[in-house]
């Protein structure tokens, strides 16, 4: 009896450490007091990477730590990304919550917007709206301390690093002009060497027919010379 | 014509002179982080300092100064000042030295900065060696100049007095008696202005170098007045050979006090084949006297002489000018090379300016010279007109000449200069994948510890530069467990240039350095790999000699030690590498594990003799020829510790 006791008591255990574990937000999150909420925020799959489905991951508990579902019916709390120098900002992105009531799935306090990070740097989230009442404007930024910046994947990319589609296509936008340009130089040249052909011919026509009457000058001088 | 060529050839090729007593390198080394705090700071310089008039400082952020005692010489290296420090706790120290060099008795001094269990970060950190050499002062260059100028008149003069001219006139004597004057007035005025420089107390100053330097000019010029006051004597009159005598005897002294000015001087820093650079340098000086000199004699004496002896004169004096700025061509474009040593440094450097107007001005006087020889002493039977005029132009361009070389002596040479950068920086460039821009990375010195990372952007096609903010991300693979940092550069002066540093290469190792480069067209990463210097290792060699091995010392941050020999280091069947970790307090460090490598040999097996920081390895059958032995220590606190030792068996 004494047995089955103290294993189900390390069961317990250890299914409440695993459900904390669980439980717990990412790591690379920055956490901040705004006004009666805890927020936390970062990337959902972290390290982040561009050109993968990634989204802003918001976690709102209360002071006492119990998570909020309820942000408002429709929700007026918006979030925009921002990166880049001048910088680029999105549209407002919805904030979904994660916890789904009918399935019991998700989990409690987190609200997701998705985007697919598409430039490597610092990223900026500003959270905009109203949360029980309060007014809320709060900006995080990435950085070494709080969430990942975005970086490119080539560096977790095996065998072959594989360029993004951003940069594939900006390599194409800088090669088109490129290409347009040789072709330019290209004809240019070909024009060139057409005139320079046609000169050539000109030239030798010329040539020989001014052999031709100098033949005949020649002769005709030496007929009449003898 | 060969060995003349190959000769030359050596004198152009050798190691140029330091000049300048400017910090080359140190313990701890300038801008690195030390784990134990140092017990003792050692500077090394680049040209010897006089040891009672330089000084070593250590200073907190505060400005407190940390130092124990004076510093002082460190035995066996005469290049070395060192200072016992107190207990330093955590923080930034900046060491302040100033030195004044007992080779040519200039002034310099500089900082750098070392941290204690932080990085050397803000305006004291540097990660190098900041040094400044104090421009000459006015009093300097006038002593210079009048030293110069009283010489090269004993010299001139009397070499004049003594082949070319007819008798002794009296207008000779009173040049010489001039010049007396202006070389013993010289020489006091430059040690009376070092010495105020240098604040040396009154009764020490003759025991310093700048006495010694002092007398070095001034005992000759001593001996040159004593001569000449014989040549005055009247009772003397009725002997012109034993007043020849005299005058001779002065200018000898006077070539003598110009070998103990070459001694005081840049030529005298040489660190290889010293004494032909010094005497290539009195070579220089001593055949400018002879033709300046002899200028000022002729000009002084054309009018009061009979015209016939006056032509006779000016076609001998000519003749020995000729072979004079022969000499001082060579010797000069040999100095020159020495101390200037680059074309860059020629132009951009206010020494290689300065050397360049000299030599504008001597090219003058070398056409004056021409004119003379070729025009004027021709016409000299029928006028003493155009030779007196080109002789008055060329005594004028002679005082400016003298000018500039009075300022070269005060001024450090580019060579000089060059020597005390330690490290290049590591240069890199690259692109991103889609060809947007062109990224240079300039990571200064390059070693693990403390950094300057400056960044060029320029746009790919165009190679304008880019305004941009530019990061970057540093990961060292073979240590996944440090994660990735993140450094931002700030914009500099031109535009597309960024900067920043900071001890992002924390490790030696291989590094992957990104540069995020967010431009106005979008953001890209360039990448980078980047492999950290080994800094110059510091060993020092006690030959112990009786039979016993040489130690090997090599000097490691915190004033530590490893001391090391091979014994017995002869071609036998079983040679012992030993290796012996010691502390500032001269104890053994407590360490846990020990590797040794030999080249050739491979990796040595390794056992302790004794349970603290005593390490021997088996050499067996070991051959003639230099072994190299690269060991990893490992402290009791994680700390590693290499070093590698190069150590013939004999």
């Amino acid at each position: 009896m004494s047995r089955v006791l103290l294993r189900g008591g390390v069961a317990v255990v250890a299914s409440a450490v695993l459900s904390l574990f669980a439980a717990a937000p990412a790591f690379a999150h920055e956490q901040r007091t705004v006004g009666a909420y805890m927020f936390t925020v970062g990337w959902q799959h972290e390290p982040t990477y561009t050109g993968t489905l990634n989204a802003v991951q918001l976690f709102i508990h209360d002071v006492k730590g119990n998570p909020i579902d309820d942000i408002g019916s429709p929700p007026t709390l918006q979030v925009t990304v921002a990166t880049g120098t001048p910088a680029k900002t999105s549209d407002p992105l919805e904030l979904k919550a994660s916890f789904d009531p009918d399935t019991s799935l998700g989990m409690h306090g987190e609200f997701d917007a998705a985007v697919i990070p598409t430039a490597p740097g610092t990223y900026m989230f500003h959270f905009t709206g109203t949360l029980g009442g309060q007014k809320i404007d709060e900006k995080f930024i990435s950085s070494d301390k709080t969430f990942d910046n975005v970086a490119d994947p080539t560096a977790v990319e095996f065998p072959a690093a594989v360029p993004t589609g951003a940069a594939l296509s900006t390599s194409i936008s800088r090669l088109t002009p490129r290409v347009d340009n040789a072709v330019t130089v290209g004809g240019s040249a070909r024009d060139r060497a057409g005139s320079a052909t046609t000169l050539a011919v000109v030239a030798l026509v010329v040539g020989g027919v001014l052999g031709v009457a100098g033949i005949a000058v020649g002769l005709t001088a030496r007929r009449l010379h003898a | 014509m060969a060995a003349v060529v190959a000769a030359g050839a050596m004198v152009l090729a050798v190691v140029p002179a330091a000049a300048h007593a400017l910090a080359v390198s140190s313990d701890p080394p300038a801008g690195s982080t030390l784990v134990h705090a140092p017990a003792v700071v050692t500077v090394t310089f680049g040209e010897q300092p006089d040891p009672a008039l330089s000084s070593l400082r250590v200073l907190d952020s505060a400005g407190g100064d940390h130092t124990n005692g004076k510093s002082e010489p460190v035995a066996g290296q005469p290049l070395s000042l060192r200072v016992a420090v107190g207990a330093l706790g955590k923080g930034v120290y900046t060491v302040a030295w100033r030195t004044l060099s007992k080779v040519d008795g200039h002034l310099a001094a500089g900082t750098f900065a070392f941290g204690v269990g932080v990085a050397p970060t803000g305006v004291a950190a540097s990660a190098g060696f900041s040094a400044r050499s104090p421009a000459p002062s006015p009093a300097a260059v006038a002593g210079r100049w009048l030293l110069y100028a009283g010489l090269m008149l004993l010299v001139g003069v009397a070499v004049f007095a003594l082949a070319c001219a007819r008798g002794l006139p009296g207008r000779l004597l009173l040049l010489l008696g001039g010049g007396w004057l202006l070389a013993a007035a010289g020489p006091t005025i430059v040690a009376v202005d070092a010495w105020r420089k240098a604040q040396v107390p009154t009764s020490g100053l003759l025991a310093s170098s700048i006495g010694h330097q002092f007398a070095g000019r001034i005992e000759p010029v001593i001996a040159a007045g004593v001569f000449l006051a014989a040549a005055c004597l009247p009772r003397l009159g009725r002997a012109p050979r034993t007043r020849r005598a005299m005058i001779a005897l002065a200018g000898t002294a006077a070539l003598v006090a110009m070998w103990g000015d070459v001694t005081g001087s840049h030529a005298a820093a040489a660190h290889t084949l010293r004494y032909l650079r010094m005497a290539i340098q009195w070579a220089h000086f001593a055949a400018a006297g002879i033709w300046v000199g002899g200028l000022v004699a002729l000009l002084a004496t054309l009018s009061a002489t009979a015209p016939e002896d006056r032509l006779a004169a000016a076609r001998r004096f000519s003749a020995i000018a000729l072979g004079c700025v022969a000499v001082v061509v060579a010797s000069g474009v040999q100095r020159a090379y020495d101390e200037v040593g680059s074309l860059h440094s020629l132009i951009h450097a206010v020494f290689g300016q300065d050397v360049l107007v000299k030599s504008a001005l001597l090219g003058l006087l070398v056409v004056l010279g021409a004119l003379n020889r070729f025009r004027a002493v021709p016409a000299l039977s029928r006028t003493i007109g155009p030779l007196r005029a080109a002789l008055r132009g060329e005594v004028v361009v002679v005082a400016a000449v003298l000018a500039a070389t009075a300022i070269l002596q005060g001024l450090s040479p580019p060579t000089s200069a060059a020597k005390t950068a330690v490290v290049k920086p590591i240069l890199l460039t690259a692109n991103d994948f889609a060809t947007t821009v062109k990224v240079s990375l300039e990571i200064s010195p390059g070693t693990a510890g403390f950094n300057r990372f400056a960044v060029t952007v320029a746009d790919y096609d165009t190679a304008r530069p880019v305004n941009a903010t530019v990061a970057l991300t540093f990961a060292l693979p073979s240590h996944p467990e440090l994660g990735h940092a993140t450094l931002t550069l700030l914009p500099q002066g031109p535009s597309g240039s960024y900067a920043a540093s900071a001890p992002n290469l924390s490790l030696d190792g291989t590094w992957n350095v990104t540069a995020v480069i967010a431009a106005p067209d979008g953001s890209v990463e360039v990448p980078f790999v980047v492999t950290t210097r080994q800094p110059p290792e510091n060993i020092t060699v006690t030959r112990t000699g009786g039979g016993l091995p040489d130690l090997y010392n090599l000097h490691l941050s915190g004033a530590r030690t490893v001391q090391s020999y091979l014994d017995p280091g002869h071609p036998v069947a079983l040679n012992e590498f030993h290796a012996t970790f010691i502390g500032p307090d001269g104890q053994e460090i407590q360490m846990t594990a020990l590797t040794v490598t030999a080249t050739p040999g491979g990796a040595l097996v390794v056992r302790r003799l004794d349970t603290i920081g005593h390490f021997v390895s088996d050499l067996p059958n070991a051959t003639k020829g230099p072994y190299r032995f690269t060991i990893t220590g490992t402290t009791e606190g994680g700390e590693t510790l290499t070093g590698t030792f190069q150590i013939p068996v004999t």
